[in-house]
């Protein structure tokens, strides 16, 4: 059954949409991130216009934020201070994110920069994160291993507006998450992600919080974030398809929470070894579609 | 008495006969995109005066706009966008059909001077360019066109391609993508003798979104803050819902 989709102006199978919705969002569910760093990249692959994909992704993110949420608002895993000096970040980042999109757009180069952006930062953390659970593993396989300070404290540490996060139970200068939410935000609008894989573990390793109240955090941030990105695309680039928002949205929803409660079964340094291997896999692919000869060297943009 | 008329008319008019020569029809003349829109498949047919060796020429443009040709370039280990060609009003949309295979020279020379067909097709280019270089980022607007389905030459008698009775009856499908741009788009049907255009014939389809897809498209450029918080608010709610609807799994 096709349906077509208005803003995207392509038809595609509705069952495709709502399943790539549903798997991307047990994958989700499961790892505790947006998803969208897989979801943008398969909807740009099955022929939906990458601005689109991008915009339309930020939409059904904020669907999928909500409803992961608010399982951990009831667990009171969401440090609120640190989620909103994020967010203020996150918005600022976000905004000229949107604009920078534009621009990009309008040179042409906008398909290079989200790929580049993808590979740059995919890899980057699918390494951390493989070197980081391999780690874990062998560690717990060692008997008698002692767990280690909470926190190394650096430089980072001694900069101005400290702030007391009691949630987190960190005390350090407001202005970490505040560059760290911009920098995310303005992934964000480009790569048509919540930001999640890059947060997360900006989170754990540079502001050093619990493990426990980082993903109801980083999600209570980018419901913001994405929410700002959906509004400032609906305005400037109308590329924002709520159709296929809402179909993704069906999909994801539902698979999320078959997600999450899988992820129960795993424990937390194979999640991430997982995880950087899915993370590693979408790079890999990404970065071969930069460098092999493409089949034709000229390709076509056509302007409404 | 209307003996003497019709000599009358063939000796001062001796394009008499053939000025109507080609009739012709479509099994549709309007495509609505809506939700369960995915290409449509229409039937041009009519009828013709045509003898053995006449030749008929299918055209179907789409509404035009301007696109961009851009070249990739290997730079230090990636391929990346580097020069870009801009031509102007370039048809969205043009399917041809083209009744006999071997193209002879006569009929070419004459669809080039008459502008029809996908490589006689006028296009300008915004900044100006050396002819030669122009033609090689013109040839590659045709293959992208032509690989994206949205030009199209077939060529030759066949169900795919165009059907002709008795040279006098024809019937040609016309295959309308998904991916189409709505607007008016223009049917004309040539009959070919000799080198010459014998008869011409227009007519149009009308390809509009309606119903629900035109209302969320006119919705998102006509009111495009409403749109985006409402886009917001769905969103909020749904996630909302979900949380709530799935707390005991």
């Amino acid at each position: 059954m096709y349906i077509y989709l208005p803003i995207a102006e392509v038809s595609m199978n509705i069952f495709a949409i709502v399943g790539l919705g549903g798997m991307v969002g047990f994958l989700s569910g499961l790892f505790g991130v947006g998803g969208g760093f897989l979801m943008t990249p398969l909807l740009i692959f099955l022929g939906i216009p990458a601005a689109v994909a991008v915009s339309t992704e930020a939409n059904q993110i904020v669907a999928s934020s909500v409803s992961g949420v608010v399982a951990h608002w009831r667990k009171r895993n969401v440090d609120f201070m640190m989620g909103f000096i994020l967010l203020v970040g996150g918005i600022i980042g976000s905004s000229f994110g949107v604009w920078l999109f534009a621009f990009l757009k309008t040179i042409g180069q906008i398909e290079l920069v989200i790929r580049l952006a993808y590979v740059v930062f995919l890899g980057l953390i699918g390494f951390l994160m493989a070197w980081e659970s391999t780690k874990a593993i062998l560690k717990s396989r060692t008997p008698g291993a002692s767990r280690g300070k909470l926190h190394q404290h650096n430089w980072l540490h001694g900069l101005p507006f400290k702030i007391r996060f009691r949630r987190s139970k960190l005390y350090i200068s407001a202005l970490l998450p505040l560059f760290l939410g911009a920098f995310v935000g303005i992934l964000s609008a480009i790569m048509g992600v919540g930001g999640g894989f890059i947060i997360v573990p900006a989170m754990i390793y540079v502001l050093g919080m619990p493990t426990a109240v980082v993903v109801g955090t980083s999600l209570f941030q980018i419901i913001f974030v994405t929410a700002n990105i959906t509004f400032l695309q609906s305005i400037t680039t109308q590329t924002v398809d709520i159709i296929l928002a809402g179909l993704l949205m069906l999909g994801g929803v539902i698979g999320a929470q078959f997600g999450s409660n899988a992820s129960s079964l795993l424990r937390g340094e194979q999640l991430r070894g997982l995880l950087a291997l899915l993370v590693l896999a979408v790079c890999i692919k990404l970065f071969m579609d930069l460098t092999l000869a493409p089949t034709d060297i000229f390709s076509l943009e056509i302007i409404r | 008495m209307i003996k003497y008329y019709i000599i009358f008319l063939v000796i001062f008019f001796p394009n008499f006969g053939f000025s109507k020569s080609i009739v012709a029809d479509l099994s549709s003349d309007s495509i609505s995109i809506n939700t369960g829109f995915n290409g449509a498949e229409l039937l041009l047919f009519g009828s013709f005066d045509g003898l053995e060796d006449d030749d008929l020429f299918i055209s179907v443009e789409g509404p035009k706009a301007d696109t961009i040709i851009y070249k990739k370039e290997y730079v230090s280990g990636i391929w990346i966008n580097r020069e870009n060609v801009t031509f102007e009003n370039v048809p969205s949309f043009y399917y041809t059909v083209y009744s006999n295979t071997n193209m002879d020279l006569e009929n070419l020379t004459l669809l080039k001077r008459e502008k029809i067909g996908i490589a006689n097709l006028e296009l300008k280019s915004i900044k100006e360019l050396h002819s030669e270089k122009l033609n090689v980022w013109r040839k590659s607007l045709e293959r992208r066109m032509i690989k994206r389905g949205m030009w199209v030459l077939k060529k030759g008698i066949g169900p795919e391609s165009i059907e002709i009775k008795n040279n006098k009856l024809f019937r040609a499908p016309v295959i309308i993508p998904a991916t189409v741009l709505p607007g008016q788009y223009k049917v004309s049907i040539f009959l070919l003798r000799n080198g010459k255009i014998l008869s011409k014939e227009t007519t149009k389809i009308s390809i509009q979104k309606t119903g629900l897809e035109a209302k969320i498209y006119n919705f998102a450029h006509e009111y495009s803050m409403l749109y985006g918080v409402f886009a917001v608010l769905l969103a909020l709610c749904a996630g909302y819902i979900a949380a709530f609807s799935f707390r005991k799994i």
